[in-house]
């Protein structure tokens, strides 16, 4: 009745864990520099296919382009996540004291605004939309004036703090809630689906038609391909990266010892800056196609459950590890994908299991490395 | 420092965490308060607008010729977000407030079962217009609906899948909630008895089953000819998309009043067209009757989209309800004693959707279902419905 070995489930097994790769990697980076598991992550997910998807419906720009400001928009909210949430617990800096104030005083100020301004009913009123318009403008000021900060215009950092690490996974926490909660404000709490006619025409061609066991057909769809392809392009770009540039190499060195890497010139804070541009960047990319990949309908929690399966590959392969965090998207997606055809409700169950399986004999999971203490 | 962020993140979380009330504060002795609790945000939102503006617009009629007894309607909605722990929640919060005599709601299935418990315990009257699960009323005195049951949907619906669409083999998803289930198991049992064969029944879970494709490949290579998919809008879109787009299936989608909402139409877009809904109400079925084409024209000309069933089944509710407290006072013991003789046709509340009167369990049986299917990116009536 049930064939393990269809050739559909082989076909899924990869673009999910494609998928699941993209968003791993970006906590698994994060992870190796400030070993900080950056809950929000999943979030940054779900803004950036929202930037895409309503750059897709209201302007009808092409996909690829709509990505791209995705990408852009991830950029800047990964950066500014790092400087108002998570710079203030690791160093004393004087920008980031204040950044962190005026975000979350930006916060609390909208969450009033959204509940003085919204009356009854589900239609955004002009009012609704202005505070989506800041929400949008504040984050693009506190990134700037967190650029301007790292090229040491606006203050140098003092005093190393040491915060205790689970306060940053605390704030990380809240960080994602908050993120979730002012998209819901601001997108309202349906979902939305990216208009079918806005697709490539390619992306429901059938490119492949394959007949497995017992006869059934398989048929690969471009989306499939594309999902593929561009998680390929992308994990050789970042292997280049982190391999073999100037940057790559100080990313590597914090990683090693931040102190060190500091003393011998390298900006640990611009490292970490670029480290969550990068993880925010390919969390948008994984975004964008996870909807294409499941027609198309994004809502403000969309972001957790990716998250959270990703966050389990990136353990599963061994935190901190960027091969690890590939390995272990696909790893995921595949018992995912397997657990599907068996019962569909414990498809989680599967794939969460197999991570205890792993951390059970292994805890520092596939290719990461046994280390003394970690919180 | 660290304190002054303190307090701020405690200032935010707690702004956010509001829940989204309507107009609260004690009700003066001119004024009747009604609760209308329902899916305000959360995956079942689209209901719980059509839930509001129903309710808003039945309340704002009532106001404009007088109120009851001369007293005015002052509507209180508390939102669920469709999930039984903020359901049992709002329903603490209501059955606690004293000067409200009656809720309206709640809409999803395990929501009313939930809120029940409590309402049943302080002695609330709660009339639902929208859950369908057979034991929502069953045993609960105060517990009332005003319309069909799944067992009886969900045996309808199988009988339309085997006698007008001649299905031989149907897959079936369904929700894994009270609604989901309860529906699923009526179609299944039914279809048993006629003869249709049912593949295995595939769960799903609201907001966490997002990828549809390798549950839909496998009833497609199962060679299904009929997907009855019982459960809400959000996952049913999902199915038609993976099942008309990805798949190129064109075998019948069939599935149960929780996808009759314009948000099914949004989001599957151009492959809504062809799926097969039930619902206790149909404006095209009740186009001679006068009541159901004035409050057409009202609610459209209010909030410029056209009513669904659902907007409909609250209006009744709480005209209902209204009427029950303009003949006994605001009294919940008494506006229950009231409910519960309403037991007849001839005692029957007319409204828009039809006679509603209760049995003995406070269910009522007093409507039937009809079929609609969507044409043209809205919801039609079927040309083939199910003859008795």
């Amino acid at each position: 009745m049930i064939d393990l070995l269809d050739w559909s489930v082989l076909f899924n097994a990869i673009s999910l864990g494609a998928i699941y790769a993209l968003i791993a990697v970006g906590y698994t980076m994060v992870y190796g520099i400030i070993k900080l598991i950056n809950f929000a992550h999943g979030e940054i997910f779900m803004v950036g296919t929202y930037v895409a998807f309503l750059l897709v419906s209201g302007l009808h720009l092409p996909l690829g382009v709509a990505m791209g400001a995705g990408m852009l928009a991830c950029v800047v909210l990964g950066v500014v996540i790092d400087f108002s949430a998570y710079l203030p617990l690791r160093r004393r800096h004087p920008l980031a004291d204040g950044l962190s104030s005026a975000g979350l005083g930006l916060i609390a100020l909208l969450s009033l605004a959204y509940f003085v301004l919204k009356p009854e009913g589900q239609d955004t009123p002009p009012g609704v939309r202005f505070v989506g318009f800041l929400v949008v403008l504040v984050p693009l000021a506190l990134f700037t004036l967190a650029m301007l900060g790292l090229r040491g215009k606006l203050g140098r950092p003092k005093a190393v703090v040491k915060a205790d690490r689970l306060s940053a996974l605390i704030t990380a926490i809240g960080i994602s809630l908050t993120i979730q909660t002012v998209a819901q404000l601001t997108w309202g709490p349906n979902y939305h689906a990216f208009p079918t006619e806005s697709l490539p025409g390619f992306f429901q061609r059938e490119v492949l038609t394959l007949t497995g066991a017992g006869g059934r057909i398989t048929r690969v769809l471009g989306k499939d391909v594309v999902i593929w392809f561009t998680t390929l392009a992308l994990m050789f770009g970042l292997t280049y990266l982190v391999g073999s540039t100037r940057i790559g190499k100080a990313m590597r060195a914090c990683a090693q010892d931040q102190r060190t890497a500091s003393l011998m010139g390298v900006s640990v804070d611009w490292v970490i800056s670029v480290t969550f541009m990068i993880g925010s960047s390919l969390a948008a990319v994984a975004g964008v196609l996870y909807a294409v990949k499941v027609g198309g309908q994004i809502n403000f929690r969309m972001g957790y459950y990716p998250g959270v399966i990703a966050f389990a590959a990136a353990v599963l392969g061994g935190i901190g590890s960027i091969k690890g965090a590939v390995v272990g998207g696909f790893v995921i997606g595949a018992t995912q994908a397997l657990g599907q055809t068996v019962a569909s409700e414990y498809d989680l169950a599967f794939a969460f299991g197999l991570m205890i399986l792993v951390i059970l004999f292994r805890p520092w999971g596939i290719f990461g490395k046994a280390e003394g203490e970690k919180a | 420092m660290k304190r002054r962020h303190l307090l701020l993140l405690l200032a935010a979380a707690a702004l956010t965490g509001c829940p989204q009330g309507g107009a609260q504060g004690k009700g003066g002795g001119d004024k009747i308060k009604i609760a209308v609790a329902g899916p305000f945000s959360g995956s079942a939102a689209a209901f719980g607008d059509m839930i509001r503006k129903g309710a808003t617009l039945k309340a704002d009629e009532l106001n404009a010729a007088g109120g009851i007894n001369g007293k005015q309607i002052e509507l209180v909605f508390e939102d669920d977000a469709g999930k039984t722990a903020e359901a049992a929640t709002v329903s603490r919060k209501l059955a606690a407030d004293e000067s409200i005599p009656i809720v309206i709601g709640h809409f999803n299935s395990n929501c009313s079962n939930t809120a029940k418990e409590e309402y049943n315990r302080k002695g609330v009257v709660s009339i639902s217009p929208g859950s369908t699960n057979v034991n929502v009323c069953k045993g609960y005195e105060w517990t009332f609906r005003n319309l069909y049951r799944d067992d009886y949907q969900g045996t309808f619906l199988a009988d339309y899948a085997f006698k007008v669409l001649k299905a031989k083999k149907a897959a079936v998803f369904y929700e894994n909630d009270d609604y989901g289930k309860g529906l699923m198991g009526a179609f299944t049992e039914e279809a048993k008895k006629l003869g249709l064969v049912c593949l295995e029944p595939i769960t799903f879970q609201r907001e966490r089953t997002a990828d549809f494709k390798p549950l839909v490949e496998k009833i497609k290579g199962e060679g299904a000819d009929v997907i009855f998919v019982s459960g809400l809008y959000e996952a049913a879109a999902l199915i038609t998309k993976v099942a008309r787009g990805d798949l190129k299936m064109s075998v019948p989608i069939l599935a149960g009043d929780g996808v009759m909402s314009p948000e099914y139409l949004k989001l599957a877009g151009e492959f809504a067209d062809g799926t097969l809904v039930t619902t206790p109400f149909l404006f095209e079925a009740a186009k001679d009757d006068p009541k159901a084409n004035a409050f057409f024209t009202a609610f459209k000309q209010k909030f410029e989209v056209e009513p669904d069933t659902w907007a409909a089944l609250t209006y009744d509710a709480l005209g209902m309800a209204a009427d029950a407290i303009k003949a006994v006072g605001p009294d919940r013991t008494k506006i229950k004693d009231h409910l519960k003789a309403i037991t007849s046709a001839d005692k029957a509340y007319m409204g828009v959707t039809g006679p509603t009167f209760f049995d003995a369990e406070g269910d009522c049986s007093s409507k039937g279902a009809h079929v609609a299917v969507v044409k043209g990116g809205k919801f039609v009536a079927a040309e083939q419905q199910l003859k008795e």
